[in-house]
């Protein structure tokens, strides 16, 4: 089994599926001869050429609406926003036509376009570049919202992606893209709507995504070093939702911590609360709890941005107090 | 200008008591220095005084309620003053620890009190212009849980699906989650404790479990003697002593008190106290105390006497032992344990002595080992007197022998001080008159 960073595993699945179907192409700021932003297009321009790997200028609503009409004619494109807080100049062009075209042409003009990019906070880039969005994509019906943690999950999920009649938002992280793991070697899929259990557990189960599972994960190890044992739910699909394995999972251990890298008020959190309380209401043993990043902008300050985020420490001492 | 009076401290270690009784009521007028209320600390039932002048005008805290130091317990102003403001400020303050019990402080309640139940607070401080709260019925007296008199059973939704399953009612089950929430461990283990139709597989019922609450005095207890135990070196050393002379003495002793028409009975504990203060005085190692960078060898000789009192014992001391006769202190102690049982005592007659003597005679007891009450160096264990043969002069003999045990912390008392000190101990004992001297 290969070991490849994150960058890699989404430059393989793009490769991949570009190599397979002439119809898709990336485009972009700095997706060609700079190779990527984040360097996640490294070798594509050279394999695909400028008709298929696409810089363009700084203007999100242009070539995002200019997506979007190439998916309504036939084509599969892949849009790089540099960071999703970018992508909140083309949230009109998102919101309006890619997610609702399908639906306001009765079914004439289907949207296969991913927009993917670096999403949540990347490391002291301060308040307007470290923002969350799942939850604002995930609240348009139209719209299928992605966030894998892992290399091969990151892989999986952008092929099934590339592959989708639907307008997909693909949120990566910045500080993930340099995180290494195991991709199985040979083509695979993941399917959108189903979530993965990163870590065995019985007494708690905290569900997360995305980079929030970077300070779950290693909590959940010292909290078993206590003899308390955390069941990890990793979502990797926002919408759908795997509700199923989520509610497996709370069955099972009737306690449940959200864990997510965006705010508290109307994060996605708290639509998985509501639905844990509706379909597994008998099973709750204690009030489903929740850690975000503080109700704040993001300082840009080392120190208060670390504390404002989710963190180990945060982890450890609710599932104590949930525990005990 | 009306003041809110607060839960004093009342000892140097109370960070909480329990308010066993109001001695004044609403509109009733108090002055500085008057008492208010008793207050069971860790060890004792206290009296709470009134540091303000006025009429009460609102009392905030229920009989039964345990408060924290400093927790709102009464409003005390002019007649007809305006409290809302403090009212208000008491609300916001006020956490009440636990639940009124109607049950007798002193006494352990059959069944637990919560650690904490909800809105105590809104129970025992009235809304302004609200008619005073009354005391909540005992939930003792009903069988029901704290919340379940509240009107409502708190508990989590998976611990009342289990408990529709399984038939139990959770009226009677005891909540261990948050704030006294009943969760799924309740329930498992009233399943396990006790089938849900009650009939066990045994031909009898097995009564079910039950959680005591901890007292105050026995959260004392714990505390101490964990720590003492576990910081404290403690070795022990044994003696067999001749009680013959000392059984003779008392009787005659007592007889002659008798017929002079004293009401007082002279115990061989009595004897023991004496005995210990003299032997403390010969041997003064083991009248001290380790005190991490020094060891204080004490000038005075306080003994100690372990009393059993309901809920848990109590150490009072018989101050400058060894200045007194064998008949003073057996007043001494008879009017302290009397009083320790009524928990009259003050923190300063059961705290900071120099030994300590715990006789468990009375109880059938041969000999037993004692866990030192800290700071000081030693405790004397004493069993009964025991009837047997003994040898004496070549031939068995019938005769009386008293077993003792010396606890020593070894930090301050080697073997063979502690040995010597016995030694001492025993000589005394063995020629009691010297007592008297």
């Amino acid at each position: 089994m290969a070991v490849l960073t994150y960058r890699e595993a989404l430059n393989r699945a793009m490769t991949e599926e570009m190599e397979k179907d002439p119809n898709i192409f990336l485009m972009g700021e700095e997706v060609g001869h700079y190779e990527g932003a984040y360097k996640v297009s490294q070798g594509m321009l050279a394999k695909f050429g400028e008709k298929r790997v696409i810089d363009t200028p700084i203007s999100e609503n242009g070539f995002a609406g200019v997506g979007i009409g190439a998916a309504m004619v036939g084509l599969r494109p892949i849009i790089e926003f540099m960071t999703w807080n970018f992508s909140l100049v083309a949230i009109d062009q998102i919101i309006n036509s890619a997610a609702k075209m399908n639906y306001m042409s009765a079914g004439q003009f289907p949207i296969p376009i991913v927009f993917r990019g670096a999403g949540g906070a990347g490391g002291r880039l301060a308040a307007q570049h470290s923002q969350s969005f799942e939850s604002w994509y995930a609240h348009i019906p139209g719209l299928k919202v992605l966030a894998p943690y892992t290399p091969s999950d990151a892989y999986g999920l952008l092929k099934t992606s590339i592959r989708d009649n639907n307008p997909t938002i693909f949120i990566e992280s910045e500080v993930l893209y340099g995180s290494k793991g195991e991709v199985p070697e040979g083509e695979f899929l993941i399917p959108m709507g189903k979530s993965d259990i990163k870590r065995e557990g019985t007494q708690l189960t905290i569900v997360s995504w995305s980079r929030a599972l970077m300070y779950v994960l290693p909590a959940a190890e010292k909290l078993a070093k206590e003899g308390i044992s955390v069941e990890v739910l990793d979502l990797r699909s926002i919408r759908p939702l795997d509700e199923e394995g989520i509610l497996a999972s709370v069955r099972k251990t009737n306690k449940v911590l959200i864990v997510e890298e965006g705010w508290n008020v109307a994060g996605f959190g708290a639509q998985v609360a509501y639905l844990i309380q509706k379909e597994a209401f008998d099973y709750l043993d204690a009030p489903i709890e929740r850690i975000t990043q503080e109700d704040v902008p993001m300082p840009y300050a080392a120190n208060l941005e670390k504390s404002s985020l989710p963190s180990e420490e945060k982890i450890i001492k609710k599932v104590r107090e949930m525990i005990k | 200008m009306a003041k809110i009076s607060e839960m004093t401290q009342l000892s140097p270690t109370m960070s909480e008591g329990v308010l066993v009784k109001w001695l004044k009521k609403k509109g009733d007028s108090v002055a500085p220095g008057e008492i208010l209320a008793e207050v069971e600390t860790d060890k004792a039932v206290m009296e709470m005084e009134a540091f303000d002048s006025g009429v009460i005008l609102e009392i905030l805290a229920q009989e039964g309620a345990k408060l924290p130091v400093g927790a709102p317990v009464a409003i005390i102003g002019k007649a007809g003053e305006d409290i809302t403001s403090l009212l208000s400020e008491a609300k916001s303050r006020s956490t009440a620890i636990s639940t009124p019990a109607a049950a007798p402080v002193a006494s352990p309640s059959p069944n637990p009190a919560p650690k904490k139940v909800e809105n105590v607070v809104s129970s025992t401080i009235p809304e302004p212009e609200e008619e005073p709260p009354t005391p909540k019925e005992n939930p003792v007296s009903r069988g029901l849980s704290p919340s379940a008199l509240e009107g409502r059973v708190k508990a989590s939704p998976l611990a009342k699906r289990l408990a529709e399953e399984s038939g139990i009612d959770l009226s009677k089950v005891r909540g261990s989650g948050p704030d006294g929430r009943i969760i799924k461990r309740d329930i498992e283990n009233g399943i396990s404790a006790f089938s849900s139709s009650g009939i066990s597989p045994f031909a009898g019922e097995i009564v079910q479990e039950e959680k005591l609450p901890i007292s105050g005095m026995r959260k004392t207890i714990a505390s101490r003697l964990v720590h003492s135990k576990t910081h404290q070196p403690h070795f022990y050393l044994d003696m067999e002593i001749d009680a013959d002379a000392l059984v003779h003495l008392r009787e005659n002793f007592n007889s002659d008190l008798k017929e002079s028409g004293e009401e007082i009975k002279l115990s061989i504990n009595d004897f023991i106290i004496r005995a210990s203060a003299l032997a403390l005085l010969n041997v003064p190692e083991v009248n001290s105390s380790w005190r991490e960078d020094h060891i204080l060898k004490h000038g005075r000789v306080d003994i100690g006497v372990a009393v059993s009192i309901e809920g848990g014992l109590i150490t009072p001391y018989v101050r400058n032992a060894d200045k007194r006769s064998v008949l003073e202190i057996g007043r001494t102690v008879k009017e302290l344990a009397s009083r320790a049982r009524e928990r009259k005592l003050k923190p300063e007659e059961f705290s900071d002595g120099t030994f300590t003597v715990s006789n468990l005679g009375m109880f059938g007891m041969n000999r037993f080992a004692a866990v030192i009450n800290e700071p000081e160096a030693a405790i004397l264990a004493v069993g009964n007197v025991v009837s047997k043969p003994v040898i004496k002069n070549g031939s068995i003999v019938p005769g009386k022998t008293l077993s003792v045990c010396l606890s020593c912390d070894h930090r301050v008392v080697d073997g063979a001080v502690g040995a010597g000190w016995l030694e001492v101990f025993r000589n005394f004992l063995e020629h009691p008159l010297r007592l008297l001297a």
